[in-house]
């Protein structure tokens, strides 16, 4: 059943193309949508929830088009990516306008306000305006207002974006949970392991084209070719980056002694990680950062594109 | 959801919003501007002061009506949209199953209501400072009752009229403020102070007409200190004043109704 189908979807402001002839059919389920800053992502999910008019192509959403559809908004939430909130409201006070706009009553739309920042586990600072908040506390609030009315189809854009690692489980979680309550939610994210946690399906947008649509392993069947970066800074770096040499999955290191720092390729990511997880725990060669070169999907993507 | 009870909602949100705002503390500046300056011109003239009537028309005409609350219609109106524009926070009503045209009409109404109750108040304020110079310099006959009852429906019709107009605008534009200004600065304030039939191009013309045409009293202090008189009758100048409202009106919720909004991440 697709409940979400996309021809020849095209969106240009201006000059510049935001999404070019996408074509896409989105099943229930979790479906993350990933790509990199400038991707086209943000475009796609506007025109989903009826933000915005195509260009040209159509656009099926719950079988409605969704310009402006009033009666389909109340079978939508959408979290918006921008940082916008109505920061003379607490949580509460947000979710529970949004509620009512929603068409519920005033009683009903503070009981139902109130289970969905329980839901969100927006535990405290409820009664404080959301101008006070903390990011990972507005994530939640945007994430609660979008769940609170019960829709079908749940528009997600970076939610994860500003929370913290708990919070991170937290809502991953909870994205879990309502998938297998049935409902259909689509998830951006320019990170890909993000998005992993989730599901297994995914849609990769690069430059507002459709780059690849299906399974994450078979995505990463096609970025294991190549080799990921990691950068590290340790303090006693020669000596790290000679240790890392002798392991099978490190093809290249470059040392840099004077900034204590080495940059490395590895053709086993994952294995790479747990065996420096391990030279961490011994604290023996002062490792101070270590990060991916790579986690960003720009990377990914010029991969992909090449 | 209906468009009333959107509307409604909408109403109550958008008063608690603009109380909370450092919009309200600057209208309220705007307000009290004919207060202060009438208050200071009393003080300063306790022996000699003008004829009540120039005192009315420089206060309330001048300061109130052809500035003040254009200033205060615009700081307030052109948020009615613009706001959630530039908060990013429109996305939430968009996404709502509401009549867009609520949002407009809601958010307008509640910034009417401090429009109304800042600009109502400065009248009277400034009315009462006026009244009392004329009782002090006893050589100039008391002022008409009737004159004060005419101001504030002057100053009413003009924070109606110049709100809805500012509201329309912010649905057509980026940055309604300025385009706001350059409206008040060039077309209102200069073309309703040149002769000729331009003035009928101009809200100040309507005001000036029905303010006016039935205040003889003021009419002769106008013709002659400040302009030769050319007025549209009262109802006319009504008419026309609640026209330019409702077109204003229709035309915001139509354009918002139809206008898709690229807010930045």
């Amino acid at each position: 059943m697709s409940l979400l189908v996309a021809q020849e979807l095209g969106r240009r402001y201006g000059q510049v193309a935001g999404l070019t002839d996408l074509s896409v059919t989105i099943g229930p389920g979790v479906t993350g949508l990933i790509g990199p800053n400038g991707a086209g992502k943000p475009t796609f999910l506007k025109l989903i929830v009826g933000e915005l008019r195509p260009s040209r192509g159509s656009l099926s959403v719950l079988g409605e088009k969704p310009f402006a559809n009033r009666e389909l908004f109340r079978r939508i939430g959408f979290a918006p990516q921008q940082d916008a909130f109505y920061g003379h409201l607490n949580a509460v006070g947000m979710v529970q306008l949004l509620l009512r706009l929603s068409g519920y009553s005033t009683h009903e739309a503070k009981q139902r306000a109130g289970k969905a920042l329980d839901r969100v586990r927006l535990e405290e600072g409820r009664e404080r305006p959301i101008k006070t908040y903390s990011k990972g506390m507005r994530q939640r609030v945007k994430l609660a207002q979008a769940i609170a009315h019960d829709p079908e189809l749940l528009v997600l854009d970076e939610p994860l974006t500003g929370l913290d690692p708990l919070g991170r489980r937290d809502v991953l979680r909870l994205l879990q949970e309502l998938a297998d309550d049935g409902k259909t939610i689509l998830v951006s994210s320019h990170v890909l392991h993000e998005v992993e946690s989730l599901t297994s399906d995914i849609l990769l947008i690069h430059r507002g084209r459709l780059l690849a649509q299906g399974q994450v392993r078979d995505i990463r069947k096609l970025l294991s070719q190549y080799p990921s970066r990691v950068a590290i800074t340790a303090r006693r770096s020669r000596d790290l980056g000679q240790a890392l040499l002798s392991f099978d999955e490190v093809r290249a290191c470059r040392i840099d002694p004077v900034r204590s720092s080495l940059e490395l390729e590895t053709v086993d990511l994952d294995r790479f990680l747990a065996r420096m997880a391990e030279i961490c725990a011994a604290e023996s060669y002062g490792v101070s950062l270590m990060k991916s070169m790579d986690e960003g999907l720009e990377a990914v993507f010029d991969y992909l594109v090449e | 959801m209906s468009f009333l009870r959107t509307t409604a909602i909408l109403f109550t949100a958008q008063m608690r919003r603009i109380l909370y705002s450092k919009r309200a503390l600057l209208c309220l500046l705007v307000a009290m501007v004919p207060i202060s300056v009438a208050t200071l011109v009393r003080l300063v003239s306790e022996r000699e002061g003008p004829p009540p009537e120039i005192f009315l028309l420089v206060m309330i005409w001048l300061v109130l009506v052809q500035a003040s609350i254009p200033m205060i219609a615009l700081i307030v109106g052109s948020a009615a949209v613009a706001e959630e524009v530039e908060d990013r926070t429109i996305t939430y009503l968009l996404t709502r199953p509401i009549p867009r045209g609520a949002i407009l009409i809601g958010r307008w109404l509640a910034g009417l209501v401090v429009v109304l109750c800042l600009s109502l108040a400065s009248c009277y304020l400034t009315f009462k400072i006026a009244e009392d110079l004329g009782a002090v310099e006893e050589k100039y006959p008391p002022l008409p009752a009737d004159i004060l009852n005419r101001l504030l429906v002057v100053a009413a019709l003009a924070s109606l009229t110049y709100s809805a107009v500012f509201a329309a605008i912010g649905t057509f534009l980026k940055h309604p403020v300025i385009a706001g200004l350059a409206y008040t600065s060039v077309i209102e304030v200069f073309l309703a102070n040149l002769p000729g039939g331009n003035q009928a191009m101009t809200i100040q013309y309507y005001l000036k007409s029905y303010l006016l045409a039935e205040t003889p009293e003021l009419a002769k202090a106008y013709q002659e200190h400040f302009n030769f008189l050319d007025l549209a009758t009262p109802s006319d100048a009504l008419s026309h004043l609640l026209t330019i409202t409702a077109v204003a009106l229709i035309f915001g919720v139509w354009r918002l109704s139809r206008r898709q909004f690229l807010l930045p991440s």
